[in-house]
């Protein structure tokens, strides 16, 4: 089933919000959302929360980097500017297994076959699908009230680094504010960090994510990770983070999202529970939220993945 | 026994939690980005004093003070100035600064537009909130885009045919971003705000301008005047 958001969009989000409209969507795979949220002067670390129609959905046969018995048409590998540096333009997701919600980038292809940027953890047949990453120029757009030369979208790498993007000319730049990035992608579950001048109103839409999906996380890394839900605010103790986390030493950070970056809390896991920074563990009543607007800060002292539930399961 | 091995428990909990809090709190390579940008050939310029264009030669510093309360009145580009604010100004390209690396398109290009970010800015040098300022020069040039090509001027690099103008600005938006974000710096903000942060240079709205330095030539007419009043004063004694 397809919502016309074009018709309905207040309605959809007066729905989504719902456990009734959850239910009732569980028996559907493409639920359509729309969402405007306004980021207050300031600093940010923001998350979208929306798929792209997938190209490819079915089986494919997995061996280190190789994938084979996929049809597509057309590229879905990295781009091919001369002019700017490349990027992925689409990943595929394993969709059945153990390892169910892990993503790859796309490194090349052809119409049967890939080469993924890093090797799976899986191999054999397996379902997957194939998206086209959400990208900067998806999320910051000439309306959104960005101000050019000045405001700011740093995306993050593993190592602990960072880009800083801008805005000139109508499009997501580079920091020569003439070299055109609006094709940077930023991962699903992924989150960048925007310092604006004024108040940003960030339009997204898509697909609403259905099933879990595991965001990697990296030790020394600023792992920006939103709930991944563009209708409600999702608790820490929803998430799987009381046995993800390694106990007692890897942290979640919650900000405000006022714009000054104010803490809200400093979360744990004791192994059972998720927990606040003295350890006492939060019930569901007293466990702090990733709004929609806001993400997480993830320290890990190895890399793992973070599962975060679909917005529809 | 249940208890002690809760305590022995809380006390392994405690220093897992220091650990943590460091990893929390550090974001293990907290830094940050800080960018000047021109949006076009016309538009957020530091200009000569005659409002021309600086084209290729001269560059920019960018740092923060080390005083709330610096001292406008040494605002004139003269060798003892440059060493009152070099005194005070802590650069992004320090080694207190965490080896920002400043982009060589901090010098002045050909229509005197600047552009680039300095990454790896040291988060705790220039914590959140860090008012940043510009320090712009007509002669000179950053010698590399790697720590140390800032230019140690001396007392010969001021005067004709060197450093004659400067600028020294900042705006309140200039403040430096939390940890892991970015600012940029756009000069068309300069003079827009409700505190005076302009301590060099005349606000052309979209650009700023430097001031030079006294003249060979204003030197001169200020020495003269003292001698034709000394002559009409010794004429009326004659009288």
């Amino acid at each position: 089933m397809k919502i016309n958001m074009k018709k309905n969009l207040v309605a959809i989000l007066a729905l989504a919000a719902t456990p009734a409209f959850l239910h009732a969507v569980d028996s559907y795979s493409e639920v359509v959302g729309y969402s405007k949220e306004n980021l207050p002067a300031g600093q940010h670390f923001f998350t979208p929360s929306f798929l792209k129609a997938p190209v490819y959905t079915g089986t494919a046969n997995l061996s280190g980097k190789n994938v084979s018995g996929i049809s597509v048409v057309g590229s879905v590998g990295m781009t091919t500017f001369s002019d700017r540096p490349n990027f992925p333009t689409y990943y595929l997701e394993i969709t059945s297994g153990d390892y169910a919600g892990t993503y790859y980038d796309i490194d090349s292809n052809t119409s049967t076959t890939l080469v993924l940027k890093d090797t799976p953890n899986t191999s054999g047949a397996v379902s997957v699908v194939i998206r086209p990453h959400v990208t900067l120029g998806d999320v910051i757009k000439a309306d959104s009230g960005i101000g050019e030369y000045s405001d700011s979208i740093a995306v993050y790498d593993k190592t602990g680094g960072f880009t800083a993007y801008y805005f000139a000319g109508g499009v997501v730049t580079g920091d020569d504010f003439s070299t055109e990035m609006s094709h940077v992608p930023v991962s699903p579950g992924k989150g960048v960090g925007i310092n604006t001048g004024a108040t940003l109103n960030v339009t997204t839409q898509g697909l609403v994510r259905k099933g879990n999906l595991k965001v990697p996380v990296y030790a020394g890394a600023v792992n920006v990770v939103g709930a991944f839900n563009p209708s409600q605010a999702v608790k820490l103790t929803a998430l799987n983070l009381a046995t993800e986390l390694d106990a007692y030493s890897d942290s979640v950070v919650l900000y405000n999202s006022t714009g000054n970056l104010g803490l809200i809390a400093i979360a744990y896991s004791d192994g059972a529970n998720v927990t606040n920074d003295n350890f006492d563990a939060y019930t569901s009543d007293s466990s702090p939220s990733v709004s929609t607007k806001g993400s997480m800060l993830i320290n890990p002292g190895v890399a793992k993945y973070i599962t975060l539930p679909g917005a529809v399961q | 026994m249940k208890h002690l091995v809760h305590e022995k428990l809380k006390n392994v909990a405690l220093t897992g939690v220091l650990l943590a809090l460091v990893i929390a709190s550090s974001d293990s390579k907290a830094s940050v980005s800080i960018t000047i940008a021109s949006p076009n050939s016309t538009s957020g310029l530091i200009v000569k004093s005659d409002q021309t264009t600086i084209n290729t030669s001269g560059f920019i510093r960018i740092g923060k003070l080390t005083t709330s309360t610096p001292d406008a009145t040494k605002n004139l580009p003269t060798y003892a100035n440059y060493q009152y604010w070099d005194g005070i100004f802590v650069d992004v390209n320090s080694s207190s600064g965490g080896a920002g690396i400043t982009p060589s398109t901090w010098n002045f290009n050909s229509s005197g537009a600047l552009s680039g970010s300095a990454t790896g800015v040291n988060a705790s040098t220039f914590s959140n909130g860090t008012q940043l300022w510009v320090w712009a020069f007509n002669y000179g040039s950053l010698t590399s885009g790697s720590t140390g090509g800032i230019p140690a001027f001396t007392s010969s690099d001021f005067g004709a045919g060197k450093i004659t103008e400067w600028a020294i600005m900042s705006a309140d938006e200039w403040i430096a971003p939390a940890d892991n974000l970015a600012k940029s710096l756009v000069i068309n903000q300069v003079g827009a705000d409700t505190v005076n942060r302009l301590i060099a240079g005349i606000d052309l709205g979209n650009n700023v301008a430097m001031i030079p330095e006294p003249s060979v030539t204003t030197l001169i007419l200020t020495g003269l005047i003292p001698v034709i009043l000394g002559r009409k004063r010794s004429k009326k004694v004659a009288l």
